[in-house]
C-alpha cells in the first residue's frame, strides 16, 4: 500500500512539478486547395494552454467557417508534460480565388494568442466525371538550385477509402536524403457534394545534389479499397479489391550556383542567423558562452561555424552543435544550436571578431553574408594574476595542485624503453574462455545426469494400479462411487483389451472393434452404465455382475 | 622453453630502444623509420605507438601524431602521459570534427586484454569451485561458484563484444591531405564534407579504394582510403592492404 501511495505521489509530483512551458497556438489546414462546394478540416491547434473559450477562426467571406469539435492530449517525455487542444472546424469553399483562413484569436490565461494564416485556393469542379482513385507526385518547386532542399510531394485522392498502399518509385538520381528531417504522412478527408474525398499524402525531403535537371519518372502505387459489394458491411471480413494508379512523370529544373564568394560556407537555402552572448564582463580565464542559432529552410548538414583565427588575448572552444529539422506544412525547417566559448587570456577590452557566414539564398538567387558581432567585452585580471595555477577542492578551500617550481610539460618525451611488439591474444583468449567454460560445465552436467538417475527408478517404483477385474472384488457403498468404480473398471478393461491408453479411448469406437460374440453384451452393458450414471436410470441389481462378467471376458480375450 | 624465448628476447635488438637512441641523436628520420618498420612488423605495442606518436608530433605532423597516440591509447589507457600528449596533439588540429569514442565506456581505463584476463580467472574459479565441489564437498552451495561463472561469462561476452566492435569497425585518422567524403565510392560522386587532417573517424564498410567513414557528429561519407592511417591489431575491414606509416 505505501509502495502505491508513493508511486501516485511521485506521478502527481511529475505531473504537477513538470516545468510550465510557454502556450502556443498554431493554424493547421493540410491541405491548399478546395473546389467550390467542397468542405475541408482546419484546426486551432492550442498547446501548454487552457483557452478560456472556443477560438474564433476569421476567413475570408467566400469561406464558410464553422466550428466542429475538440480533441485533448497529454504527453510526458523527459518529465517535460506537453497538453495540446485541437479545435477543429470545417472549412467551406463558396466561390473561385485565392482565400485566406486565419488567423485565429484566443484568450490563454488572460493573454490574447493569434495564429498564423493560410492562404487557400478555390477552383472551379472539373467538367465530366469525377476519377475514382487519383496519384500525384511532384516536387515543390519547378526550380532550385543546386544543394537546395525540395520536398517531393507523392500521394492520393480516392474517392473510396484507401485501406491499403503500395508504393513501387524508380530510384532518384541527383537526390540525397538529409540526414535531418523525416518525410511526413497526412491522411485527411474532404467533403465533397460527390462524395468524400480521402488524400493520403507524403512529403518527403531530398537535398539536390546535381547540377543537371531531374527527372521523376511515373511511380505505380496500388491500393486496396472497400469491394463495392451489397453485403460488405453484413460480412464478418470487408471484402476488397485492388485498383491500381501511376503518377504523371514531373521535372525539377536545376541551376548551377553561381561562383561561390571566398567564405561560402555550403548552406543553401533562407536562414535566419542569431547570435548571442551570455554576459559582457568576465575575469581572465572565465568561459562567456557565445550561442549561434541558424534557421533555414536548407540542410545544415555538415555545417561548422567558421574557425576564428587564433589570437594571444582570446581563446575559442567550439562545443557540440544541436541540430534538428522537421517538414511540416510551411516545408522543411532546419534549426542548428551552435556554442563557441570565448576564454579570454588578458585583461583590458576584448573586441571578439566578427563571424561572417556566407549562405546562398535561392529566393534571391545570390549569396548572403550574415554577419555577427559580439559586444566589447571587459575583461578583468581574475584570478590568474597570481601567478599560479588554482584550484578549489570540495570544501571550497584554495589550494594549488601545481608546486611552486614545477615547470608545466607541453608534451612528454619518447620511452626509451619497452617491448615494441605485443601478441595479438585475442583469438587465445576466446579459445581459453570455452575451454574452461566447458571444463567447468562438466560437473554441472555429471550433477544432472546423476539426478536423472535418481528420478528414474523412484518413476518405476510408483505403485501399479490394480487389474480392473480386481477393482470391482470391494466396490463402495455410494450408488454414485460405485457406478464410478464400475465405469472406470470397464473403461480400463476395454483399453487393456484394445492396447490403447484409456485417456485417449473412445468407448463406442472400441466395442465396435470388439469380436462379434463380445460386442453385444459389452455394448449393453456399456449403454446401462451411461443411462445410471449420466441419465438418472436405476442401475438394476445385477448391474454390478454383469460388468464383473464383461471385465472377466475382456479380461480373458485380452490374455 | 620459456627460458629461451626471454633470452632470445633481451638478446637481441629492441626497436623502441634503437629508436630511442636514433631519436636523441638526430631527432629525424632514422628514429621514425626504425619504428615504423617494427610497427609494421607485428602487432605494435603501446610503447611504440607512443614512441611513434610522439616523433610524428615534433617533427610537425600532428596529424599522424594523433593516429599513433590514439592507437597506443587503446593498449595503454591509464598512462597519463601518453593521455597528455593526445590531447595537446589534438589540440594541434583545427577544424576537425569531434573524435570517435572507444565502442565501450571502459575502454578509457582498461584494455579488452585486462578485463579479458579477469574474465578467464573468474571462469577459471568457477570451474574448479564446482570440481572442488563434486569431488571433495558435494554438500557445499553450488550456487557461489554458478554466480561466479556467470560474472567470468558475462565479463568474456562484453569484453568479446566491444574487441569485435572495435577491430571490425576501426578507428582512422586522416593524415597528409583534406580528405572529401561522397556520397558513395565513386571519384565523381557528390561532396557531402570535407576531413581536416587529424579527424578521427570510424570505419563502417570498404568498397574497393574506398571506405564508409562516420565522424564524431554522425556525418557519414565515403573517403578513398589512401587517405587515412589505421595502426592497431588487426583489422577485418582493414586487412592486409593498408599501409601503417
Amino acid at each position: 500500500m505505501k509502495r502505491f501511495l508513493g508511486l501516485l505521489v511521485a506521478l502527481g509530483l511529475l505531473l504537477v512539478g513538470s516545468p510550465a512551458l510557454a502556450a502556443q497556438v498554431q493554424l493547421v489546414v493540410p491541405y491548399r486547395s478546395l473546389e467550390i462546394g467542397q468542405e475541408g478540416q482546419a484546426e486551432v491547434v492550442v498547446t501548454n494552454g487552457r483557452p478560456g473559450s472556443i477560438p474564433k477562426l476569421s476567413a475570408s467571406p467566400e469561406l464558410q467557417v464553422r466550428y466542429l469539435s475538440q480533441e485533448r492530449s497529454t504527453q510526458i517525455v523527459n518529465f517535460s508534460r506537453t497538453t495540446s487542444i485541437s479545435f477543429v472546424f470545417g472549412v467551406k469553399a463558396l466561390k473561385e480565388g485565392s482565400f485566406t483562413v486565419g488567423p485565429a484569436t484566443l484568450d490563454v490565461g488572460g493573454q490574447t494568442l493569434t495564429t498564423n494564416t493560410v492562404t487557400l485556393t478555390v477552383q472551379a469542379p472539373p467538367p465530366g466525371q469525377v476519377a475514382v482513385l487519383k496519384a500525384f507526385a511532384k516536387p515543390s518547386v519547378d526550380t532550385a538550385y543546386e544543394g537546395q532542399v525540395v520536398l517531393y510531394e507523392y500521394g492520393l485522392r480516392s474517392r473510396l477509402q484507401v485501406l491499403r498502399s503500395s508504393w513501387v518509385t524508380l530510384p532518384l538520381t541527383q537526390l540525397a536524403t538529409p540526414r535531418e528531417g523525416q518525410p511526413i504522412e497526412r491522411r485527411y478527408s474532404i467533403d465533397d457534394p460527390r462524395g468524400p474525398i480521402w488524400v493520403d499524402e507524403t512529403w518527403q525531403p531530398f537535398i539536390v545534389t546535381g547540377k543537371k535537371d531531374v527527372t521523376f519518372e511515373p511511380s505505380v502505387v496500388q491500393v486496396e479499397v472497400p469491394a463495392s459489394n451489397p453485403l460488405g458491411r453484413m460480412r464478418l471480413f470487408q471484402p476488397t479489391q485492388t485498383m491500381t494508379a501511376a503518377t504523371e512523370p514531373s521535372h525539377l529544373q536545376v541551376k548551377p550556383l553561381p561562383p561561390a564568394p571566398p567564405g561560402f560556407t555550403g548552406l543553401v537555402g533562407d536562414f535566419y542567423i542569431d547570435g548571442k552572448v551570455a554576459q559582457t564582463r568576465a575575469a581572465v580565464g572565465e568561459s562567456v558562452e557565445w550561442s549561434i542559432t541558424v534557421q533555414g529552410d536548407g540542410s545544415l548538414e555538415g555545417f561548422t561555424v567558421p574557425a576564428p583565427k587564433d589570437r594571444a588575448d582570446v581563446r575559442f572552444y567550439d562545443g557540440s552543435p544541436v541540430v534538428q529539422a522537421e517538414v511540416d506544412a510551411d516545408g522543411y525547417k532546419a534549426t542548428g544550436k551552435f556554442t563557441r566559448v570565448i576564454v579570454p587570456t588578458q585583461p583590458g577590452t576584448l573586441q571578439v571578431p566578427p563571424i561572417r557566414i556566407v549562405t546562398f539564398s535561392p529566393t534571391k538567387g545570390d549569396y548572403v553574408t550574415h554577419t555577427l558581432k559580439v559586444p566589447a567585452l571587459q575583461i578583468t585580471p581574475g584570478g590568474e594574476g597570481k601567478g599560479e595555477v588554482e584550484s578549489y577542492g570540495p570544501d571550497g578551500s584554495v589550494q594549488s595542485q601545481v608546486p611552486k617550481g614545477k615547470k608545466i610539460v607541453d608534451f612528454y618525451p619518447i620511452y626509451a624503453s619497452g617491448r615494441a611488439h605485443v601478441p595479438f591474444v585475442a583469438p587465445w583468449l576466446l579459445a581459453a574462455a570455452l575451454g574452461i567454460t566447458l571444463l567447468g560445465g562438466i560437473p554441472l552436467v555429471l550433477e544432472g545426469y546423476a539426478l536423472l538417475q535418481r528420478l528414474r527408478p523412484a518413476r518405476a517404483e510408483a505403485p501399479a494400479q490394480p487389474e480392473p477385474v480386481h477393482r470391482l472384488d470391494r466396490l463402495p457403498e455410494a450408488p454414485a462411487d460405485r457406478l464410478t468404480v464400475l465405469d472406470e473398471a470397464l473403461r480400463d478393461a476395454l483399453a487393456q483389451r484394445l492396447d490403447v491408453p484409456p485417456g485417449h479411448l473412445d468407448r463406442h469406437e472400441a466395442v465396435r472393434a470388439l469380436p462379434e460374440a463380445l460386442r453385444e453384451p459389452v455394448d449393453e452393458v456399456v449403454r446401462a452404465l451411461e443411462r445410471a450414471r449420466f441419465a438418472g436410470d436405476p442401475p438394476g441389481a445385477d448391474l454390478a455382475d454383469r460388468v464383473r462378467a464383461v471385465v472377466r471376458a475382456l479380461g480373458e480375450e485380452a490374455a | 622453453m620459456i627460458l629461451l624465448l626471454l633470452l632470445s628476447w633481451v638478446a637481441f635488438a629492441n626497436p623502441v630502444s634503437d629508436g630511442a637512441k636514433a631519436w636523441e641523436a638526430t631527432r629525424g628520420p632514422d628514429a621514425l623509420s626504425t619504428w615504423r618498420a617494427a610497427a609494421a612488423d607485428g602487432v605494435p605495442s603501446g610503447v611504440l605507438l607512443y614512441d611513434l606518436g610522439v616523433a610524428e608530433y615534433r617533427v610537425g605532423d600532428p596529424a599522424r601524431a594523433v593516429a599513433y597516440l590514439q592507437a597506443a591509447r587503446r593498449l595503454r589507457p591509464r598512462d597519463p602521459q601518453l593521455v597528455h600528449n593526445l590531447a595537446r596533439a589534438r589540440n594541434r588540429i583545427s577544424g576537425a570534427p569531434d573524435p570517435v569514442g572507444a565502442p565501450a565506456g571502459w575502454m578509457e581505463f582498461a584494455t579488452p586484454g585486462e578485463l579479458g584476463t579477469i574474465a578467464l580467472l573468474l571462469l577459471l574459479g568457477a570451474a574448479g569451485g564446482l570440481w572442488w565441489r563434486r569431488l571433495r564437498a558435494p554438500d557445499t552451495l553450488r550456487l557461489p561458484w554458478l554466480v561466479t561463472g556467470a560474472a567470468g561469462l558475462g565479463l568474456a561476452a562484453t569484453v568479446g563484444h566491444a574487441t569485435w566492435d572495435l577491430v571490425r569497425r576501426p578507428v582512422v585518422v586522416v593524415v597528409d591531405a583534406p580528405a572529401t567524403a561522397r556520397d558513395s565510392a565513386r571519384a565523381d560522386a557528390a561532396e557531402r564534407f570535407t576531413l581536416p587532417p587529424g579527424s578521427e573517424v570510424r570505419v563502417e564498410r570498404v568498397l574497393g579504394p574506398y571506405e564508409l567513414v562516420v565522424t564524431g557528429r554522425g556525418d557519414r561519407g565515403w573517403i578513398p582510403r589512401a587517405a587515412t592511417l589505421y595502426v592497431g591489431p588487426p583489422s577485418v575491414v582493414s586487412a592486409g592492404s593498408r599501409a601503417s606509416g
